[in-house]
């Protein structure tokens, strides 16, 4: 008897085991619920995790864990809210900034945040040597443009200073109503000085610094950990002037590119959140579990670019003609346009209360684009040049590409061939415009209709289509210089219905964020940018 | 390989060599094998529907209909839509032409410049061989997608790039499995005889070793044809091979993969054909190795 | 067999050389480079990032300094992975797709060798027509249709396991099993090939004849002529599988090197491609060598040449 009682015990043990081994175990998200764990994948490994080097914006969700700018998001609208300055003063010509830091604002480290910090941060995204995609976003600020491009060598020039220890001042050379929302940008987030020149020269690129371990930040998390190809995991930062309210205690980034594999991982489990939704399973989830799915406005506009300057689409009348032929409602009710909206304005709509709505709405008429391509010179299409439609290889481009294809043969008589392009020959092309007809599109930074309007300037680096319009370029200026808000969107709407008659592009729908969030996570809101800040966020099953 | 192989062994009794008898015993051992003629009924009827089945079809393989969608099996469209709402039928019979046309025909490129490299690297060995598989291990190593990216951007997107993308990787393993078997069988006594008659080098080659090869090579030849029906779509991908709306079977089948959980049926019907003709070449190829085989026969 | 041996490790030098000279010059010659971006940079800072880089050097001067650089046995910084160097990321993924690889590879021969021998020595029987038709099923189901299929049912379906990642032994399963029935069943095709050619051979007659026990004439003689096709394959296969796959490691999320090979080429990471491209050769040369001296070993009559 005394004898069996350890056997029994062993056997029970081993089928518990056998049984947990292959029954259903704990899930990660299961697991996280309980202790405020947070399993987020994001996609792509990013680059690096210095802000001031950022390449990608669906990225920008780590960087909010771990710094902090000037002003934070709220996250229902994200409309400024006081981040490490608590309050700020501007002048009454709208060109000169003063923020006060708050008092025992901390690094990571335990070192006080300081004026200086920012001053220092803004040298070192501005200095030629850090190479940061992102400085244009100081263009604004005084004398930073000419120290950007090396044209001037003393930072002194440059209108951001420090007054004292918890004072900082910005000067900008016009004013710019979006600046306190670009300020908890990227671009904008402070740098810990000691722990960047301990790597190296304080422009050096990509000196190491954020690796788990050394990088410092002024966030509600920092970095623990950092396995390459699996995840990122950020804790809870004690130091945080507003940890109190922090109740996520880590957040796993997982790092899963691949949409089908991101959502199976979903499904077991494995992740709160998805960073996207693939295309043939946002019908089954809005059927069978709307509850998970969460799909909203995004601040991103799908179009097609023309090259102007090459025959046939130096012609605006063909470009019309290409507008006017797309049947933008029957492509979002098909089974790929699920949950897309129609685009018959270039910025989507929604933002600062602006909404395009001029007499060059776009509009769906294929005897009015019949008759514009005969105008031209190509009745029936007869005569059309061969001409491609250029986009990089991805499912979801092709499906939308065959069925503009299809349209503009049914409406207007042209055959098209698509092109697929493997993704940086398609970039590379569209740089260099070789090309005629390609697919693009814009995601705006900030919540202004400027962050759209501003790529069709002639100089724009993004512009590649040739467009060049003085008077279009006027009035988007004159917006910034404008403090009266209806007259300032009236202003972009007369340079909207620019853009729209000319057509160097042809929006077609407005893109939406999709993801898939398990019922425990609280406090996240779905917002334009789809920026959320983890400060309120919680995990609980209600 | 399989027609062609059925083509050049019909071709052969008009010859009056002592070969002619092989094949053509080779040729009725063929028919008594139930399964390799089989297989070889299933690839024509295949064949002559993906050539013929279009042409009395009354879609097309891109006529969308956007409302429909992917829509199961049914009487308007047997095979089912897509999401664009195609008829799967015709994009299956379409992407056939373009599947069974670049697997057999990229595959016989394959075939011809792996067997006659290998078999001349293995027969006449020594420094020759040694340069001549250094430059096989040159070419694996080769990044493929760089490759490729070249290919098309000094010549343009055209065919012939498909044939020669495919073929540069290929062809690099039947050359070493030649190699290997023509070493082997050179130490064999009826070579060593054949070449103390004083037969040339390459009527030794092509008339006395190959032929005892075939059956590696068949067996590699069928692992060789799904390989590169799957690397059209991904060379597809790169913007070469197949140009959308067109399909292959390996774009269907990769599109289908991805929706499988939604419309099995995109994924079922396209995985469906293209095992059916693996599954027959593998079962001709098993028969003409039999076939071919002459000491078998000898039982 | 140590001269032969010595003898061909040294070509790998040249072998190596020719190899980086040409993938050098290639990345280099494909559109796009490692700072093309959806948004483009501007001109001005894309200088600055080149000089970082020493990519606005003449092309022969980066080539000799790349050269000398690999001779002290660094790949240099990436361009993707920017705060990492080419030495570390094949450090930290490399393992993982020996891991994979090397159980996949266990996975394949003990299924692709059991099932080809018995099928050939079981010729036309109902265990032939078995065998053949796993073999078959393992070359018509490509892996990426095989390994969402296993996790629909295995992890979804069923909860046993998850459904990507790869931090318990349990996560190992699905991906190894994918991986290595396909190569299971290219050892399977080619074993009952090479098996049948060798089965009919004279001198398997004589043994038989001999009255050697069938179990005895399959595993002594039959099997050594048998596998002269297999090791032809498996010395490029190993190199291919230990290296990683790109399919699998993307289907189950695995952090191996696999993924870098194609992923390297598309973000033009000129480092990284060569680093890759490097590792790949000499495991190709090396495994080429392996199958060479396996292939001797298995049939006596050859030499070292």
């Amino acid at each position: 008897m005394p004898r069996l009682k350890p056997c029994l015990l062993t056997s029970t043990t081993a089928c518990f085991l056998l049984l947990t081994a292959c029954g259903r175990h704990e899930t990660a998200v299961e697991a996280g619920n309980r202790a405020q764990v947070l399993h987020q994948n994001i996609g792509a490994e990013p680059q690096d995790l210095d802000p001031h080097l950022m390449q990608t914006n669906q990225h920008f969700n780590v960087l909010l864990a771990l710094y902090e700018g000037l002003t934070s998001y709220d996250p229902h609208d994200l409309h400024p809210v006081p981040g490490a300055a608590d309050r700020w003063e501007v002048s009454a010509d709208g060109l000169s900034y003063t923020f006060h830091l708050r008092a025992g604002g901390q690094w990571s480290n335990g070192d006080p945040v300081t004026a200086q910090d920012f001053v220092f941060s803004a040298r070192r995204i501005l200095s030629p040597g850090l190479g940061s995609p992102y400085s244009f976003y100081y263009d604004i600020v005084r004398g930073a443009q000419d120290f950007s491009t090396g044209k001037v060598k003393d930072f002194a020039t440059v209108g951001i200073r420090a007054v004292d220890d918890r004072t900082l001042r910005i000067e900008l050379r016009q004013p710019a109503p979006y600046l306190l929302f670009l300020l908890g940008g990227f671009a904008f987030m402070p740098v810990h000085r000691a722990t960047v020149e301990r790597h190296g020269a304080f422009d050096a690129p990509y000196s190491g610094w954020t690796k788990p371990g050394e990088l410092v930040g002024n966030g509600p998390f920092v970095l623990s950990d950092w396995k390459p190809g699996q995840e990122i995991i950020v804790q809870r930062n004690p130091r945080y002037w507003d940890a109190a309210r922090v109740r996520l205690q880590a957040i796993h980034f997982h790092l899963i590119d691949n949409l089908d594999t991101e959502e199976r991982a979903f499904r077991t489990g494995q992740l709160h959140l998805t960073e996207y939704v693939p295309a043939g399973k946002l019908k089954t989830y809005h059927d069978t579990q709307p509850g998970l799915l969460q799909i909203a406005p995004f601040f991103h506009t799908y179009f097609y670019g023309f090259n102007t300057e090459k025959p046939p689409f130096n012609d605006v009348r063909v470009r019309r003609a290409f507008s006017l032929a797309l049947d933008r409602e029957r492509l979002v009710a098909s089974q790929t346009g699920l949950g897309l909206q129609p685009a018959f304005t270039y910025v989507p709509p929604g933002v600062d209360g602006y909404s395009y709505d001029g007499n060059a709405r776009l509009r769906f008429d294929p005897a009015e684009a019949r008759r514009l391509l005969a105008e031209a010179g190509y009745p029936e299409g007869r005569g059309f040049p061969a001409v491609e439609i250029t986009f990089a290889s991805n499912n979801y481009h092709q499906e939308i590409a065959e069925i503009m294809q299809q349209m503009w043969q049914e409406n207007l008589g042209l055959h098209l061939n698509l092109a697929i392009k493997e993704g940086r020959v398609y970039q590379e092309e569209r740089v260099h415009r070789q090309y005629l007809l390609a697919r693009a599109g814009w995601v705006g930074d900030y919540l202004d209709p400027h962050a759209f309007l501003s790529v069709y300037f002639a100089d724009g680096g993004q512009n590649n289509t040739g467009f060049a319009n003085p008077a279009y370029e006027q009035l988007v200026r004159r917006a910034l210089d404008e403090r009266d808000h209806a007259r300032r969107l009236a202003l972009y709407r007369d340079a909207e219905t620019i853009l729209l008659s000319d057509l160097p592009i042809i929006p077609l729908f407005f893109e939406t964020s999709r993801h898939l969030v398990q019922p425990s996570v609280q406090g996240r809101y779905p917002n334009l940018l789809d920026y959320h800040p983890y400060q309120g966020m919680w995990l609980e099953n209600k | 390989m399989s027609s062609l192989a059925v083509q050049s062994i019909q071709a052969q009794p008009a010859e009056t060599e002592a070969g002619s008898s092989l094949w053509r015993d080779a040729w009725h051992r063929l028919q008594k094998n139930k399964l390799a003629v089989a297989g070889g009924v299933i690839l024509i009827v295949l064949a002559v529907l993906c050539i013929a089945g279009p042409w009395f079809m009354h879609v097309s393989y891109q006529e969308q209909n956007l409302d429909l969608g992917a829509s199961p099996p049914g009487a308007g469209h047997w095979l089912g839509t897509d999401t664009l709402g195609r008829d799967l039928l015709v994009r299956l019979l379409y992407g056939g032409r373009i599947s069974l046309g670049v697997g057999l025909c990229a595959t016989f490129v394959a075939l011809t410049i792996g067997v006659v490299y290998g078999a001349v690297a293995g027969y006449v060995g020594g420094k020759a061989d040694a340069v001549m598989m250094r430059l096989v291990d040159i070419i694996y190593a080769l990044p493929f997608t760089i490759f490729v990216i070249l290919l098309m951007v000094f010549f343009g997107r055209n065919i012939i790039l498909l044939f020669v993308a495919i073929g540069a990787v290929e062809w690099l393993t039947m050359a070493r499995i030649v190699r290997g078997q023509i070493m082997a069988l050179k130490k064999m006594e009826f070579i060593e005889a054949a070449r103390s008659l004083g037969l040339s080098n390459t009527r030794i080659i092509f008339r006395h070793m190959i032929p005892n090869v075939l059956g590696p090579i068949i067996v590699y030849t069928t692992l060789t044809i799904p390989a590169v029906m799957l690397l059209e779509a991904f060379l597809s991908f790169l913007g070469l091979g197949v140009q959308p709306p067109m399909s292959s079977w390996g774009t269907l089948i990769k599109d289908g993969a991805e929706k499988m959980e939604e419309f099995p049926w995109l994924l079922i019907f396209p995985g469906t054909i293209f095992s059916l003709t693996l599954f027959s070449l593998n079962f001709l190829g098993d028969g003409l190795r039999d076939a071919l085989d002459v000491r078998a026969a000898k039982d | 067999m140590l001269r032969y041996t010595v003898r061909r490790l040294l070509q790998i030098i040249p072998v190596l050389f020719v190899i980086i000279t040409a993938t050098f010059f290639m990345v280099r010659f494909v559109p796009g480079g490692p700072f093309t971006a959806e948004k483009a940079i501007p001109p001005e800072i894309l200088k600055n990032l080149e000089a970082h880089y020493g990519l606005d050097q003449p092309l022969w001067r980066q080539y000799l300094n790349y050269l000398r650089s690999i001779a002290h046995g660094d790949l240099g910084p990436s361009f993707k992975y920017s705060n990492r160097t080419v030495n570390e990321i094949i450090g930290d993924k490399l393992p993982v797709s020996l891991e994979l690889g090397a159980l996949s590879l266990v996975v394949a021969l003990v299924v692709g060798l059991t099932l080809g021998v018995l099928a050939a020595v079981r010729r036309n029987s109902w265990l032939d027509y078995l065998a053949s038709s796993i073999g078959m099923l393992g070359i018509c189901v490509p892996t990426f249709v095989l390994g969402p299929l296993l996790v629909l049912y295995f992890a979804i379906h069923l909860g046993w396991v998850n459904a990507s990642g790869w931090y318990t032994w349990q996560d190992r399963v699905l991906p190894v099993l994918t991986l290595g029935f396909v190569y299971a069943a290219y050892v399977m095709r080619l074993t009952r090939g090479g098996m049948l050619e060798v089965l009919n051979q004279d001198y398997i007659r004589t043994a038989r004849a001999k009255g050697a026990s069938e179990t005895r004439i399959v595993l002594k003689h039959a099997l050594r002529g048998g596998l002269l096709p297999v090791v032809s394959f498996l010395g490029p296969a190993i190199a291919g599988i230990l290296t990683g796959s790109f399919v699998i490691e993307t289907i189950f999320q695995i952090p191996g090197l696999g993924r870098e090979f194609v992923n390297s080429a598309f973000n033009r990471d000129y480092t990284l491609v060569l680093g890759t491209v490097i590792l790949y050769a000499s495991l190709i040369v090396v495994l080429n060598l392996a199958a060479d001296i396996a292939q001797v070993w298995l049939n006596p009559k050859l030499k070292f040449e």
